[in-house]
């Protein structure tokens, strides 16, 4: 019987016995992640459910879709799930972009004190937490004392007034995005471009290949791998938004609400005084399938281009 | 061989003696809200000092922060370990909860056994207050805040511009204009996102309506003077045309830059920007304008006091639930706990200490028995500021007066109690478990529609408030409208 | 030497756009610093200026007027950052290196098993029931380290460096030299990804640094408070309530020098490590060298 198994090469048991210490070096990572990610999976029944206290999660009485129904009935369901996907995608376009720029340039550089001041400085913003940017967001652009409408004042200008303004936010939301966030991703590609062989490099410039050319031809290719592994796991968020960034930085503020409303903002707003946990978590399991869905499309896609850049 | 014997025993009766001291001390954990000021523990250690010889109670004190109350206030309670009382109130979805089963029942007789101090301080109104379906859920503070809104402006600015004492929000046109004129570098109105939104709107809003007070969140309030419980729409005539104007006044004064753009996004709040000299009105309360007053005055500004009231003259007095406790579901040490709060809510030495802190450390008394801060102490530097700590249910009455108060304060201290009067809709708690899909809408609608018609920050009225009328009636209020009504003739029957 | 013409553009392009975007970056911590120097009536009076009109240190002496609690306040959030990065880093590349190789039939159903909980989660009451009912991990200093210990995003980072940038067949001739997987994973492997190890360390480093959640929700005990979450107290205070504010008698709102403050004492040490980890994913490593 054994030797049977052992014999069947495909099998389950043939393969944890003979890559037994592989997974087992695997072991605590796994149940880690089945304690605090599988076992409050079963939660998901909340959304389900009329909650309370006395029954707790699985004493409480079902009520069908019944906690879905402000966030349909809100007529802003489309609206949001359009803002959230378009916002998310430009932030991930925008960061990639910017953190793959920033990481070769710098890697080009040929001081290293630059290279590790420029960096420390880059990595500022993520310290300052979204209320604190939005303290400083409004001290400089507001109408009435703020910074930038004294400058534009003193050149005889009119004052702008941006928490008016719908359409400078899509701009000004995704420049704050990677102002945060470009240090950090940065980071990640200059330890890729680290890791990368020098030699090619080396052989193309004698060949007489100049830098511009190389980057293109030699050091983006091997970012590819890189590019993809973060733009899957920005997919896998999609549905998500920084809801720090947009409460913050926008308020509730009527006049923007339509260009700048995401599906947290929504929920956020609706659920501000209702404390209850099955709204919010049939908005959080609406996200989670969206997502899902999406992240299968896009890791499809992947797979049929590169089976082995494919998140799974 | 006996040496060890000898310290053995002194180590076992030690060990006894430790765990006779723990089984003597009864561990009672509190939550309350905010966040304990710097001199929290030391209070602590005082109060259980006392607790100790008083009752053999131990307090552990927790602290849920503000903006975690949507989130870790239920959670706490749905966890239901280790959390013998919390902090209750109505506006802090007391009712919710109640209906939940968050809480413990308590009866009449419960509460006379346990804490007959506090039942003898307490009104019976106050227990009516509490009931939920007939059932009590809470201890109600005795003393109820006895607080209205107000609005203050700089007397010093309204004499040199020669203009007449203001009394009415309404107004003050004058004054804004005469301000915002002469003082390039303030601005009159400088609104803060979160309370101060709605604030001048419905000030100038309560000269043309009935009294009312707010019920759900929607555009439906409570005339809280009708013995008839009736409720007012304001969006519906004859009401309509008031608020329409009221929407023009504040679109004029947001177009002359009386207001400030951006209310939205402005952290800082209009009566701090007013005690700071960077704006002339600030919006508050009676209570938690002290602060803003004395600094104001000693800056020279000669702080006047407008009271925000109803055409009537009056304003609703707060219920006794507006501040209490509840006993979790499933404390173990109910009895127990329900003592201890009859000591913090209603004994004049525990009150103080909770409320104020250590005396010479955080307070003081002048020989005249006023509140005063110790020599070397600055505001600033209080590590117990009064109402810092949260315990907001104990006995106000016990409070003594404080030297800081301006004599404009102390007038309107007088007047309150011909202002305040019963809310006739005090002892209803409206229970939202039907129609929570059409509130958490509504909120939304509110905040989406309504809070720029509130600032003024519209291009056309009209347009907007029929917008506004369109969302509120996809969201369904009436439905909510219709429960309401149904729960009130319930109750009221 | 001489630079080629096309390095020195690469040169000058970097300058400035990096000069540009390095500029942007600290412009507003700068006038962080500066005004968490300012009195707090010349913050609202006239707003974030470049240079205070009136410099005031209030602030930083009502922050350090307890230096002992400050102090304590510190050594956690350092213990916790310390320890957690530690063993996050150890075994998240452990895993990382599973699913990275190739002969690993299941690998893609562990990268699966791990990726999926990113997608899902049951909501915050399940998940806080569970961390403080039934595993009583409330206020103690593992919850501060177990709560964000592992981040999907950077295990699957590593496996995609390991999977890469280490040569199939270093792993082979170790194999082939009689070196079992443990020993492959600590000789080999890790020190050839030291400049990824170095980026992550770093993000997990952060993390555990800015974590305000997990105190937020699980510490009372105000002697395991890690640096953020009194900030976090702090600066949330005043927003997300205000609607509430009404109700209540009075809230003493903290000034606004002493958050800009606060945001100071909170981010200067741990930008102090940035340029230790720095060198390593910059210098990278020539694998010539670990081979021999």
């Amino acid at each position: 019987m054994t030797t049977k198994i052992l014999h069947n090469r495909q099998g389950f048991l043939f393969e944890m016995i003979r890559n037994g210490r592989l997974y087992a070096m695997f072991m605590p990572v796994a149940v880690y992640f089945l304690i605090f990610a599988y076992l409050p999976m079963t939660g998901i029944v909340v959304a389900f459910k009329d909650f309370n206290y006395q029954g707790g999660i699985w004493g409480s009485p079902w009520n069908g879709w019944d906690n879905f129904r402000y966030f349909i009935e809100s007529g802003k369901l489309v609206q949001v799930t359009i803002n959230t996907l378009l916002y998310n995608t430009l932030f991930l376009v925008a960061y990639l972009f910017f953190s793959i720029l920033v990481a070769i340039l710098i890697s080009e550089m040929g001081s290293r004190l630059a290279k590790k001041t420029f960096q420390t400085m880059l990595f500022l913003p993520y310290f300052i937490s979204w209320v604190t940017v939005s303290a400083l967001v409004y001290n400089l652009f507001n109408y009435e004392y703020g910074l930038m409408n004294t400058l534009v004042k003193g050149w005889g200008m009119e004052a702008v007034d941006i928490y008016a303004d719908p359409n400078l936010w899509p701009v000004i939301l995704p420049f704050f995005y990677v102002w945060k966030w470009v240090g950090f991703g940065s980071v990640l590609f200059l330890a890729s471009i680290a890791g990368q062989d020098k030699e090619c490099h080396e052989a193309a410039s004698i060949d007489g290949a100049n830098i511009f050319y190389r980057i293109r031809r030699i050091t983006l290719p091997q970012l590819k791998p890189t590019i993809i592994i973060l733009l899957l796991l920005g997919v896998g968020r999609i549905m998500r938004g920084e809801f720090d960034m947009f409460y913050q930085l926008v308020g509730t503020n009527g006049n923007l609400i339509d260009a700048t409303d995401i599906i947290d903002t929504l929920v956020f707003r609706s659920l501000v005084s209702t404390q209850d946990f099955g709204m919010s978590s049939a908005a959080g399991l609406y996200q989670s399938i969206l997502c899902f869905v999406i992240i299968l499309a896009v890791n499809g896609i992947v797979r049929r281009q590169d089976k082995s850049q494919a998140l799974f | 061989m006996k040496k060890c014997l000898h310290l053995l025993s002194i180590l076992a009766f030690g060990l006894l003696a430790s765990t006779g001291i723990v089984a003597q001390e009864t561990k009672i954990t509190g939550y309350l809200l905010g966040s304990g000021p710097s001199g929290t523990q030391d209070v602590l250690d005082a109060l259980n000092f006392k607790l100790k010889a008083d009752m053999g109670a131990k307090l552990e004190l927790n602290y849920i922060g503000w903006n975690e109350l949507g989130s870790k206030y239920p959670l706490v309670l749905a966890a239901g370990e280790d959390v013998d009382w919390v902090y209750a109130a109505s506006w802090n979805g007391y009712a919710t909860q109640a209906v939940r089963g968050a809480f413990k029942e308590l009866t009449p007789e419960i509460i006379q056994k346990y804490m007959p101090r506090h039942w003898k301080a307490t009104p019976s109104e106050a227990w009516d207050q509490a009931k939920i379906n007939g059932k009590i859920f809470m201890i109600p503070t005795s003393t109820p805040d006895r607080k209205i809104p107000l609005a203050v402006i700089r007397g010093d600015l309204r004499k040199k511009y020669g203009l007449a004492p203001v009394t009415n929000v309404a107004g003050l046109e004058a004054y804004l204009t005469a301000v915002k004129k002469n003082n390039p570098a303030i601005i009159p109105i400088n609104l803060g996102s979160g309370y101060d939104i709605g604030q001048p709107f419905f000030a100038l809003l309560n000269n043309e309506v009935p009294p009312i007070n707010f019920v759900f969140g929607g555009s439906v309030f409570g005339n809280y003077e009708d013995k008839a419980h009736s409720l007012v729409d304001i969006l519906e005539e004859p009401y309509l045309t008031a608020f329409k104007k009221v929407a023009n006044t504040m679109k004029s004064w947001y177009t002359k830059g009386f207001i400030n753009k951006a209310p939205f996004a402005n952290t800082v709040l209009s009566k701090q920007s007013f005690a700071q000299g960077k704006s002339a009105v600030g919006f508050g309360n009676s209570l938690d304008i002290q602060e803003v007053l004395s600094k104001a005055t000693a800056s020279g500004f000669d702080p006047e006091i407008i009271p925000i009231l109803s055409r009537t003259g009056h304003s609703p007095a707060d219920s006794h639930v507006g501040n209490g406790v509840a006993i979790a579901a499933n404390s173990k040490n109910w009895e127990k706990t329900l003592q201890l709060l009859d000591l913090i809510m209603e004994d004049p030495d525990y009150v103080m200490l909770v409320y104020f802190g250590i005396k010479g450390k955080s307070y003081d008394l002048t020989p005249d028995g006023k509140l005063t801060l110790p020599a070397g102490v600055t505001p600033e530097k209080n590590p117990y500021p009064q109402d810092a700590a949260g315990f907001w249910f104990a006995k106000k009455d016990l409070f003594p007066p404080q030297a800081t108060w301006t004599s404009g304060y102390i007038e309107l201290r007088k007047k309150l109690k011909d202002i305040l009067v019963v809310n006739t809709f005090v002892d209803f708690n409206f229970n939202p478990g039907k129609v929570k899909n059409e509130l958490a809408s509504i909120a939304n609608v509110i905040s989406q529609y309504m809070d720029p018609i509130s600032i003024g920050a519209v291009s056309d009225v009209d347009k907007a408030v029929a917008t506004l009328i369109a969302k509120l009636k996809s969201a369904n209020q009436d439905k909510v409208v219709a429960e309401l009504k149904a729960q009130l003739a319930a109750h009221y029957k | 030497m001489k630079k080629s013409p096309d390095l020195v553009a690469i040169n000058l392009l970097g300058w400035i756009i990096i000069g540009f975007l390095a500029l942007v970056a600290t412009a507003p911590f700068l006038i962080l610093v500066i005004n968490s120097l300012s009195s707090e009536h010349s913050i609202i009076n006239y707003g974030y200026q470049l240079w205070p009109k009136e410099f005031s240190a209030d602030a930083y002496t009502m922050i350090f007027e307890n230096p002992q609690r400050i102090l304590r306040v510190y050594g956690i959030t350092i213990l916790v950052t310390g320890l957690g990065t530690g063993l996050s880093l150890l075994l998240s590349s452990m895993a990382a290196y599973v699913v990275a190789r190739r002969e690993v039939k299941y690998r893609n159903v562990l990268s699966f098993f791990l990726y999926f909980t990113q997608l899902f989660n049951g909501g915050l009451v399940t998940y806080y029931l569970l961390v403080s009912r039934d595993l009583h991990l409330s206020n103690t200093l593992w919850v501060l380290i177990l709560v964000p210990m592992f981040s999907v995003m950077n295990i699957l980072i590593l496996r995609n460096f390991i999977a890469t940038s280490i040569p199939e067949s270093i792993i082979e001739s170790a194999r082939i030299d009689g070196m079992d997987d443990l020993g492959i994973f600590f000789r080999i492997v890790l020190p050839l990804s030291a400049p990824v190890l170095a980026s992550i360390g770093l993000f997990t480093a952060l993390g555990y640094w800015n974590d305000w959640w997990t105190p937020m929700m699980f510490i009372q005990k105000r002697d395991l408070q890690p640096l953020q979450y009194t900030l976090y107290q702090m600066l949330a205070s005043v927003t997300y309530t205000a609607q509430m504010v009404g109700n209540m008698p009075t809230v003493n709102l903290p000034k606004e020098s002493l958050k800009l403050a606060m945001t100071v004492v909170a981010t200067g040490p741990i930008i102090l490590i940035y340029p230790f980890l720095q060198k390593h994913f910059v210098a990278g490593i020539t694998i010539g060298s670990v081979k021999g």
